[in-house]
């Protein structure tokens, strides 16, 4: 166990952050409800739940007297707040106390909060100090060191810039954020960090500019657009007829605001926001641009009073501006450009904005916690050892939208509560006081395996260790009341690289029907207008990941020359829609871009539908490729397998002959049995040479495998990490499985991650350009392709990765037509 | 909780701006047909494991963490979503999937306001 403190908290007025110094890394965590950084210091008490953060928040004005905020002012006074859903009142030490709990909870890796670096304002006297403490205490620290805010924010600048030397110097830092400004004054006194003098308003930053944005731009510009009557009035009353759009426009102009830091315009597009028409009933479906000019202008006001702070700060210490090294700005408003510029213009001296002003704090609060150890008796803060037995009862399967969790819990249960929360972010019970027997409705995600975890917490927000952990419902399975899919059903695509055809799954077996589904494929040759040619759009039922002929033929949509109103363009997408009935009556309907024409076909399964033409290509597609297998088991030594495919040739050939017989208008059964007796030997001809097929997908998934995990680790990002990471955790499922074809699957997917991160990978892309370049004589324009070599040497030697990208794409195609061979390929269905 | 996969911010970006551009299609008329290029849109993105859902008409409790709500109106009990400024985002496919992008919403009392249908996409 390490014995630095390690853990900063930047416990804010209106939000506070936690982060962790670890081998001189800061890492800040995020909210694991939420993704953002911030956790909002509001406390709600609600339905016998505690709730903590955005949650709590929302309540806040509707509530206000079971949820509060802004208990960091109150500390260290003996004011407390009556929380009317309690009966009883919390101090703001308690409420802070739950801030800091819920901030463990934001952890990710098991961390054991035994102590920690808490920020304070500089204003805080020693009773507020002492409260701050006590908090920490409160929430399960043992050792709890305090930090003041500017002195932490100059640290964070002071480990990012280690190479600027600030002795003997002085600095001013400026603090403005969502809902406060502090400024302070910051001096290094004998080689200490000390804050020697600080402003500050509590109701000033970020919210009020949104609420200005509103009420000086957008409400003036509505005003002229339509007929509202006491408008600003009915918007802020909670009452009024537009209280719903003030709330709207708030939300919008907060976009605006942060748009407005790197543009010098932004729009706020009234055509997104439903309902709303005037007092005449009219629709107001129009664009608010707000320039930066007009937002500095409605700022002007608060950005001066902060200046004025600033200079007062000056004037009582006897100080120019000059005698500042420079401004160092932090919260999140200090993002806004014309706050940079006006503090600069006015003091005359630099603005330093090298730290990111929304987690300076927290982050300068670790990088101290990381220097700062840990006091002896600094224990890490043991769990309850309750020996609590905890006995549930729920349906583990359901059709409804909610369902009853209930536990029976025996032990000392005194002081501890439980919390439920779904893995998939959407839910969370709150902090619940824990009884003998606890019951809690959980919303279910439709169709969904729905997980949550249950957690029991002692006084101190540690969890309390009970041998049952997740709740795991599966939404809508295992239904009797829809039909069950017994089989795959796949649209059959041509693979003009592996010449031949592949299958794409539409509907996965055991599915429940009614099921619909939408593919949009591309037309693989150009199809003229008039001519009997044509693509076709054919769907099989059977193992998805086998080839197409073991499946059975359930219809074909044939769109042909005749029935296009234009020529079908090579590369046109065509959208499919299919939907299957309970019945399992099959629909699919296309609609041609290229034409704007929509075709549409009912298969029922009483109907088979087979094709004589098809059913010839498919023969013939079938002899091919048993010739092709015989002779490569032949050069392996496979004697017994060639013997074994060479009868398979035979009954192939004969079905050539029987199917050539077959014209399309066939009245008898003959089609369907040649169509049944294709399939089988088909089915034969994958089993013969599936060992084959088994052993080389193998070989190629571990290549790959042993290939990805070094380009992963050395050059991957979070989201290729993981999903590389997804496929290797499921490697079981596939790599024992008999079935080359998953294997394949899983490779391809890997393959797929590589090429990805090697496109981005320098050296890579050096290499392929080399690579195209010793092709050059082979390439189709030799003037364009000695130009964009001489610009690829230039790009390497800029080291311009970016342009290097785009050389080797253009080089490529030049390149000849690698795929030749697959026109040789009979274009089979025509769509890839 | 487990770990929230990575989505790039910009990936988010295009999710929102085809949400605006559905829900003016579905105020201001479709004339030239552009429902059918949302949908393909959001179709390649299904593909790609990456959806939203628009949350308006449905219910709106303190236990719900997917949605970042602002209350309108007076009351603060049996609250609807009527006004949709962000979809919910999630990653995953039917059987699984998670929350990368809270919806940004705002509620109002179902005494204050019309009930509205669900409509999930």
């Amino acid at each position: 166990m390490s014995k630095t403190i390690n853990f900063g908290i930047d416990l804010g007025t209106s939000n506070s952050l936690i982060a962790k110094f670890d081998k001189g890394i800061v890492e800040v965590f995020k909210n694991p409800n939420g993704f953002k950084e911030t956790l909002p210091s509001v406390v709600g008490f609600r339905n016998d739940r505690i709730l903590i953060g955005d949650t709590a928040r929302t309540y806040l004005q509707r509530d206000p007297q079971s949820v509060i905020s802004r208990f960091k002012r109150k500390m260290g006074t003996s004011e407390t707040f009556k929380i009317k859903s309690l009966g009883t009142s919390k101090s703001p030490v308690e409420l802070s106390a739950y801030v800091l709990k819920e901030l463990k909870n934001f952890s990710h890796s098991g961390d054991q909060f035994d102590s920690a670096v808490i920020t304070i304002p500089a204003s805080f006297d020693t009773v507020q100090s002492n409260a701050t403490k006590e908090a920490g205490l409160k929430a399960g620290f043992n050792t709890v060191v305090l930090l003041q805010e500017p002195i932490a924010a100059s640290l964070a600048y002071a480990n990012k810039e280690k190479g600027i030397d600030l002795k003997n110097s002085q600095w001013l830092v400026y603090d403005l954020g969502g809902g406060t400004f502090d400024v302070a004054l910051v001096r290094i006194l004998e080689g200490e960090l000390t804050v020697v003098d600080h402003e500050g308003d509590n109701f000033l930053g970020g919210t009020d500019f949104d609420a200005m944005i509103v009420e000086n731009i957008v409400v003036p510009e509505l005003e002229k657009r339509g007929n509202f009557s006491n408008f600003l009035a009915e918007m802020k009353s909670e009452s009024g007829k537009y209280n719903k759009l003030w709330h709207t426009l708030l939300l919008h102009a907060e976009g605006a605001k942060v748009e407005l830091s790197n543009k010098t315009s932004s729009e706020i597009d009234l055509g997104t926001i439903s309902d709303l028409v005037d007092d005449d009933g009219n629709t107001i479906d129009s664009i608010v641009t707000v320039t930066r000019s007009e937002f500095e202008e409605i700022v002007k006001d608060a950005v001066e009073s902060t200046i004025d702070m600033m200079k007062r700060i000056l004037t009582r210490n006897s100080l120019q501006s000059s005698d500042l090294e420079f401004i160092l700005m932090v919260g999140g408003s200090s993002y806004i450009p014309y706050v940079r510029k006006r503090v600069e213009e006015v003091m005359g001296i630099s603005v330093n904005t090298s730290i990111d002003p929304t987690n300076a704090i927290v982050i300068g609060a670790s990088y101290f916690a990381g220097t700062k150890e840990k006091s002896l008796e600094a224990e890490p803060a043991k769990p309850t050892n309750s020996k609590l037995k905890v006995r549930v009862s729920y349906n583990k399967s359901s059709q409804e939208v909610e369902e009853t969790f209930s536990a029976k819990i025996e032990g000392d249960i005194e002081g501890l509560q439980y919390r439920i929360s779904s893995e998939d972010g959407a839910f969370d019970s709150g902090l619940k006081k824990l009884s003998a027997r606890i019951v809690e409705d959980l919303p279910l995600r439709e169709g969904a395996f729905n997980l949550f975890s249950f957690k029991i917490i002692d006084l101190q927000g540690n969890v309390v260790p009970v041998d049952f952990e997740t709740i795991q419902i599966a939404q809508g399975r295992y239904s009797v009341a829809g039909q069950m899919l017994p089989e795959d059903i796949s649209l059959v695509k041509d693979d003009l690289a592996a010449k031949d055809t592949r299958l794409e799954g539409l509907f996965t077996k055991n599915s429940i029907l009614p099921s619909r589904t939408k593919k949009t494929v591309e037309v693989g040759k150009t199809v003229v207008q008039g001519s009997s040619d044509g693509i076709h759009i054919m769907v099989v039922e059977g193992p998805a990941d086998r080839h197409s002929s073991t499946n059975k033929p359930i219809g074909v949509l044939n769109i042909t020359g005749e029935k296009v109103s234009k020529d079908l363009i090579k590369g046109t997408d065509i959208d499919l829609t299919f939907e299957m009935s309970e019945s399992r009556d099959l629909t699919v309907s296309a609609f041609v871009n290229g034409t704007g024409q929509e075709f549409s076909q009912v298969f029922t399964p009483k109907e088979r539908t087979v094709s004589a033409q098809m059913l010839a290509s498919e023969v013939l597609m079938l002899e091919n490729k048993v010739q092709t297998e015989i002779e490569d088991a032949l050069e392996n030594g496979n004697r017994q397998v060639a013997d074994d495919l060479s009868k398979v040739l035979r009954g192939v050939q004969d079905l050539i002959v029987n199917a050539g017989e077959i014209s399309e208008d066939d009245v008898t059964d003959k089609k369907y049995q040649v169509e049944d007796q294709k399939r089988k030997l088909a089915q034969n001809v994958f089993e013969l040479t599936s060992g084959k097929r088994l052993d080389q997908a193998k070989a190629n998934y571990l290549d790959t495998k042993s290939e990805i995990q070094e380009i992963v680790r050395d050059s991957g990002n979070d989201r290729e990490r993981h999903i590389v990471a997804e496929i290797l955790a499921r490697e079981h499922t596939f790599i024992n499985s008999k079935s080359p074809e998953k294997i394949q699957a899983a490779t391809e997917e890997l393959d797929s991650v590589r090429w990805h991160i090697l496109m981005r990978t320098p050296e890579f892309l050096k290499g392929m350009f080399t690579h195209l370049s010793d092709r050059r004589a082979s390439m189709n324009d030799q003037i364009q392709a000695t130009q964009l070599i001489e610009n690829g040497k230039r790009a390497i030697e800029n080291d311009d990765i970016e342009a290097l990208q785009q050389i080797n794409s253009r080089l490529w195609d030049l390149m000849p037509a690698t795929d030749k061979a697959s026109d040789e390929m009979r274009a089979y269905t025509g769509i890839l | 909780m487990i770990q929230q996969p990575g989505v790039p911010k910009w990936v988010l970006g295009v999710l929102n701006n085809l949400y605006d551009i559905e829900k003016k299609i579905d105020s201001h008329g479709d004339n030239s047909n552009i429902k059918r290029n949302v949908d393909r849109i959001r179709e390649i993105f299904q593909d790609e494991k990456i959806f939203y859902e628009n949350p308006l008409g449905q219910k709106f409790t303190e236990t719900r963490t997917d949605l970042d709500a602002t209350i309108t109106g007076e009351g603060a009990e049996d609250l609807y979503v009527v006004e949709v400024i962000k979809p919910i985002v999630r990653v995953g496919n039917q059987n699984y999937s998670v929350v990368v992008q809270k919806g940004i919403v705002v509620v109002q009392s179902k005494e204050n306001g019309s009930e509205k249908e669900a409509v999930n996409v």
